[in-house]
């Protein structure tokens, strides 16, 4: 069977790609084999998951040598879910790959006017990657909320300006999710500390993955 | 609030329209010849900045062996033992209330 591809994409840096691409394949990784592959020079995930005193509940990988699309599904399709996190940039091999071989494109944004100009160009490289990729469906995924913030409260209402739907799921702004790295973690496995967290990466998981 | 709200929108519009100048977007377009420069110039260095590409930028907590470990292109065993983690932390981050550049964007 077919690996179901979800990519954490955005050119904007610190939108939260690594935090949401981890948290959601520790999550997936519940449901079935999950393999989380770090497509960013930074390699923060691939740091991310040798944090830990145990295995990371997802399989983390980096790509190495020559791959597109194809050979990406092709390679993990033993995996039932595989999430790629992508570097900050849409004008890269890794991204315009990962657009291509996803079933689902997910876009962290943050509750602010510099990341939403920054993400306008989104729209046009989602509708360019359908063209290979028809199958493509992407969502604008709310990060770092706060509730009693203007910014936060205004978000929804601009990005109607945009030609990509939002999540309902939404991720507020805690230390956990930034705890988690630390720890090696996911917010999973946080316990207590990390429910409120782990209850939203399940919506987002709910939402859109495996509704 | 719903300034904010006008205001958020209002700039998401206009910078979409310096994006496509010959989209629909009158108010922008209108303008007159210098400002249509701006828009042209400050247009450019989004669809051309390869950014953070070459240079991985976060050194503070990669050691030169980490270098050889990404060459494997491994997986990851999780094996160390991260220190800092016993320090409590509030679930929280303290919110920076609602206005628009709150000194506390970035607490920690
Ligand atoms: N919901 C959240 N609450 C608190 N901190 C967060 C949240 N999401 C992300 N962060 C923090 O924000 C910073 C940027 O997040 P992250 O590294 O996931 O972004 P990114 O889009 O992968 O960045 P890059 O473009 O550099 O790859 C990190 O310090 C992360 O811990
Ligand atoms: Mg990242």
């Amino acid at each position: 069977m077919a690996t179901h591809v979800t990519a954490v994409v955005n050119q904007k840096g610190g939108a939260g790609k690594t935090t949401l691409a981890m948290n959601l394949g520790a999550g997936l990784s519940r449901r079935g084999d999950t393999v989380v592959i770090d497509l960013d020079p930074q390699g923060s995930s691939r740091q991310w998951a040798t944090l830990g005193n145990a295995p990371f509940p997802a399989t983390v990988k980096q790509m190495s040598g020559k791959w597109d699309a194809r050979s990406l599904q092709k390679g993990f399709q033993a995996y039932r879910y595989t999430v790629l996190d992508c570097p900050p940039s849409l004008d890269s091999h890794a991204s315009l790959q990962a657009l291509r071989a996803c079933d689902i494109a997910l876009i962290p944004i943050l509750p602010s006017p510099v990341d939403l100009w920054a993400s306008l160009r989104l729209p046009q490289e989602i509708a360019e990657a359908r063209k290979v990729n028809p199958k493509l469906k992407a969502f604008l995924v709310l990060n770092q909320m706060e509730p009693r913030s203007a910014l936060s409260a205004s978000m929804r209402e601009a990005l109607e300006e945009f030609d990509i739907p939002v999540l309902g799921a939404a991720m507020r702004r805690r230390a956990v999710y930034r705890g988690a790295a630390l720890d090696g973690v996911s917010v999973y496995q946080l316990g207590g500390r990390g429910a409120q967290a782990a209850a939203e990466i399940e919506a987002v998981i709910n939402e859109v993955i495996t509704p | 609030m719903t300034n904010t709200k006008d205001k958020l929108s209002a700039s998401v519009r206009q910078a979409k329209a310096a994006q496509n100048p010959d989209a629909d977007a009158p108010a922008a377009v209108a303008a007159a010849k210098p400002a249509d420069k701006v828009a042209a110039t400050a247009a450019k260095p989004r669809t051309a900045a390869p950014r953070k590409e070459a240079a991985p930028k976060k050194p503070a907590t990669r050691k030169p062996a980490d270098a050889a470990q990404k060459k494997k292109a491994s997986e990851s065993t999780g094996t160390r033992k991260a220190s800092a983690a016993q320090k409590p932390q509030p679930d929280e981050i303290p919110e920076s209330g609602s206005a628009l550049f709150p000194k506390r964007v970035w607490p920690d």
